[in-house]
């Protein structure tokens, strides 16, 4: 500060005494340190610790429970028939065979699952849904016509002049058909009529 | 050791950070609690009060802000609540009362100590002394220093300026003595 400078009075001592310091007594230590409390040093009593924890359990939670929805199958019925049917030398009777272990094992697995004692989606229809159906040609004969319908007998899909496959099964597409008990009508060339129920998955 | 970590120290039980916490901040606290306080015995009760409020509310100081700031507040409520229990009414000044009070910061004024300087202002009646502190070192308005002891905005105003007016006259008593 210059000398003679006019200056506020308020200003003057701020300026002498503002951030200044004073070395207090040393027994006012003593006061003070005879009367600091002990700090629980436990984790538990510490918030954040809890806070913490409720943020990672949920987490964890979230990752577990969209890892559960998001899982498929590996191998769905579908898929494990082309497999077979790409090696060719196979016959159809062996492919079938599977199919149905495998739609059998996944039933297993999703009883298995729902028993378990860990939270897990259970894996839904559409997973397993049955999408081709066989029926071996020579047990039926030649047919002008295949018609299924529901059990109220509401036509749902109609089939003309179905061929057998290569291995002599005639293979139906039943994808588009919702799984339940259905009526299967085969007509044969012959004018006779061959009905069978069938429980599509 | 840093801040943070004297701190995070002082709550594991440690008696040599909590010494280093103290020492760090206790004398920047006393010229404070000096100023607000008529004598020194009551400075040193303050300090004392106010250092055991830090040690028993250290666990929930979150790191948001300055933590001499922290500090400071609690030093600054200390005193206020030592002062305010024998403050007397304050009386209501006119609002016309001049605001500004100059002196000449010539040698013998700017050759004042501090310790000097902070007994002009312990001279003070209780009441001027609180107001002075906390607009012109706390930064507080006149409406928040009428809030916090329960006064008009006008009053504070007016015992800020008579405040100024009296110091600005102990000074120019210095002044003459000298001369």
């Amino acid at each position: 500060m210059k000398p003679n400078t006019p200056i506020d009075v308020a200003d003057f001592f701020k300026q002498q005494l503002e951030h200044k310091e004073i070395t207090p007594p040393e027994e006012i230590w003593d006061k003070v340190s005879s009367q600091i409390p002990t700090y629980s040093t436990s984790i538990f009593s510490n918030q954040w610790w809890i806070y913490n924890s409720i943020v990672a359990i949920i987490v964890v939670s979230a990752v577990v429970f969209f890892w559960l929805n998001n899982t498929k199958p590996e191998i769905s019925s579908g898929k494990a028939l082309q497999v077979d049917r790409h090696q060719g030398d196979i016959s159809i009777k062996k492919t079938i065979a599977p199919e149905k272990n495998l739609v059998a094992k996944q039933d297993a697995k999703v009883a298995e699952e729902k028993k378990s004692a860990v939270v897990i989606q259970p894996t839904t229809v559409s997973q397993l849904k049955q999408t081709v159906y066989y029926i071996e040609a020579s047990t039926i004969g030649l047919l002008e016509k295949i018609e299924i319908s529901d059990t109220l007998y509401t036509i749902k899909k109609v089939i003309y002049n179905p061929l057998p496959n290569d291995y002599g099964f005639y293979e139906l597409n039943i994808q588009e058909l919702k799984p339940g008990s259905y009526f299967i009508n085969f007509y044969r060339k012959d004018g006779k009529k061959i009905q069978r129920k069938e429980l599509f998955r | 050791m840093n801040e943070k970590q004297i701190i995070e120290q002082c709550l594991k039980n440690d008696r040599t950070a909590q010494k280093v916490l103290y020492q760090t901040y206790a004398p920047k606290m006393y010229a404070v609690c000096m100023r607000y306080s008529g004598k020194r015995l009551e400075a040193d009760d303050i300090l004392q009060e106010a250092f055991i409020k830090v040690f028993k509310y250290l666990p929930t100081f979150r790191f948001q802000g300055s933590f001499e700031g922290w500090i400071r507040k609690i030093v600054v409520n200390t005193a206020l609540d030592h002062i305010k229990r024998y403050v007397e009414p304050m009386e209501e000044i006119d609002d016309n009362v001049s605001d500004t009070f100059i002196i000449d910061a010539d040698e013998v004024i700017s050759g004042l100590t501090m310790q000097e300087l902070i007994a002009l202002i312990q001279e003070l009646p209780e009441g001027k002394r609180l107001i002075f502190n906390l607009y012109v070192f706390e930064g507080y308005s006149h409406k928040e220093i009428a809030e916090m002891l329960g006064i008009s905005v006008m009053t504070s105003k007016g015992q800020f300026s008579k405040a100024k007016k009296m110091l600005q006259e102990k000074l120019l008593n210095i002044k003459t003595k000298v001369l």
